[in-house]
């Protein structure tokens, strides 16, 4: 899961959460909580997006089995999930929660921010944007070379650092976003 | 600092590749210079950006999965680096070989009788291609279990396998009371489409042609092993051969990563029951592990209705 090969990554989160019965749990767990079918595939899908982000970023340390780490993070984020819908009824109660999850919380993006990110990433070119997943991905530059045809490593490096730089004034254009963040830039 | 050097810096502490010796003075950097702890931010939200886009990447792509599984990458073919000079010439006719036992062995299936009508005939036994290791406990199961249950192979080597008897035992009524399987071959290429070995053996599975299926899954190209381990469980329980079953389900609930790993635990766990008092202690152990409900296993109430059921048949 960790691999860098983007078909490889895919493979193994297929063959991982398309498994048996691992969106029907998440989904029955959401019902029996209160949620609907609809909240329980919005739980599955973010759960499967914070797993990806544990995973690549060497968190799961291999004490329990990826289904239970999985099931634990889809709990948690049904907890935080229910919370922003409704925060009386989503009140987080220690039952909802345990060691693993708590360590995942710290991980995700809050939401107001991550709602300014999609605005700020819809503004890079899709070039860009692929070429900026294999760079997140830890791909080489050879390997981005290939994958998207640049004559060479360092034309690939450069690229990739005009990609940032795109990203980057995306950010400087939006000082409210800078402003939500609590960061201060010299254009202000 | 150069502009680039600092961004490297940035860049490491961001993704944990710093020196832990270095992270305190950068925190410490970090502290008494606004610049740079601005920089460190910005940097921060390109990254958040870019996990954003993976996020959003992920999701795309498990929207398509339903319709189009992604292909695995382990099945392609590692390609040799050829070597023409330094090759044997009579690799050239390995290929060739390879057609003729195909051939051969499409020629005898077409010429023997189908498994629906008849019991398994004794020679297909071999086809059933990884090593099936004898149940550990055979020589405890009852005179009648012996004839219902697969035995060794080695025991009988050249008689012809026994036919199913009439009357099944106790366990195996329970266990095939409670094994229900949907079709494998719905969802799969349409009648135009050409068909994989694996969509075949499936298809030849939903016709109760078990015998046939396990034909089919013996071929090298059947596709991926999970899969065609746990439909040949299938096929093989289907046939009676319990302990074969066991073999083919252990292997595929033991890979978490199969699809099919927690359903291959549940089969697994009739094919133990069916097999009787010689796996009565494998079968317990895995039916209590499926009915705790600290386990969520999808099979939970399944398992814990089996187990009422199966201590009822002990009383």
């Amino acid at each position: 899961m960790r691999s860098g090969d983007h078909r490889k990554w895919e493979w193994a989160h297929y063959q991982f959460l398309t498994q048996d019965g691992l969106e029907g749990w998440v989904l029955q767990y959401v019902k029996t909580h209160g949620g609907s079918a609809e909240d329980g595939e919005d739980v599955y899908q973010e759960a499967a997006v914070i797993f990806d982000r544990q995973i690549r970023q060497g968190r799961f340390d291999g004490n329990s089995s990826l289904r239970t780490y999985f099931t634990a993070i889809a709990k948690w984020h049904w907890v935080t999930y229910r919370r922003k819908k409704d925060p009386v009824a989503g009140e987080l109660k220690p039952e909802h929660y345990d060691g693993e999850v708590s360590s995942v919380e710290a991980q995700i993006f809050e939401g107001e921010k991550r709602d300014l990110l999609e605005l700020a990433v819809a503004q890079v070119d899709a070039r860009c944007q692929e070429l900026l997943q294999y760079y997140k991905l830890d791909y080489s530059m050879k390997e981005i070379m290939e994958l998207l045809g640049f004559s060479s490593p360092e034309m690939a490096k450069k690229q990739a650092y005009r990609c940032r730089e795109r990203l980057r004034e995306v950010f400087e254009r939006n000082p409210h976003l800078l402003k939500a963040l609590n960061i201060a830039t010299n254009n202000e | 600092m150069s502009k680039r050097l600092q961004k490297d810096k940035i860049e490491a502490y961001l993704t944990g590749q710093l020196p832990p010796a270095e992270v305190l003075a950068f925190e410490q950097d970090m502290a008494g210079d606004e610049a740079f702890a601005t920089e460190v931010e910005m940097q921060r939200l390109e990254h958040d950006a870019m996990e954003l886009m993976l996020e959003k990447r992920l999701k795309s792509r498990m929207a398509t999965w339903k319709d189009n599984p992604p292909p695995n990458p382990f099945d392609e073919p590692t390609a040799p680096v050829p070597t023409p000079s330094k090759q044997y010439s009579w690799k050239k006719w390995l290929p060739l070989l390879g057609f003729a036992i195909l051939a051969f062995s499409g020629l005898y299936y077409f010429l023997r009788p189908t498994d629906s009508a008849t019991p398994p005939a004794p020679t297909e036994a071999p086809v059933v291609s990884p090593p099936v290791q004898p149940p550990p406990n055979v020589p405890i199961a009852t005179d009648e279990e012996k004839k219902t249950t697969d035995e060794p192979e080695a025991q009988t080597p050249t008689k012809p396998e026994k036919p199913p008897v009439q009357q099944e035992s106790a366990y195996i009524a329970l266990a095939n009371s409670n094994y229900d399987v949907a079709d494998f071959s719905s969802g799969l290429k349409g009648a135009g489409d050409e068909k994989s070995v694996f969509d075949l053996a499936a298809e030849a599975f939903d016709a109760k042609q078990y015998a046939k299926t396990i034909t089919l899954l013996a071929k090298k190209e059947a596709g991926n092993e999970s899969q065609v381990r746990y439909l040949r469980g299938h096929a093989l329980f289907n046939l009676k051969k319990y302990g074969q079953a066991a073999n083919e389900f252990k292997a595929v609930a033991d890979n978490e990563f199969a699809p099919d790993f927690l359903s291959a635990q549940w089969y697994l766990a009739l094919s133990y029951l069916a097999q009787g008092p010689s796996t009565r202690a494998q079968f317990l152990k895995l039916a209590d592990e499926l009915a705790d409900a600290k386990n969520q296993h999808p099979r939970q109430a399944d398992a814990a209705k089996l187990l009422e059921r199966y201590r009822g048949l002990k009383k």
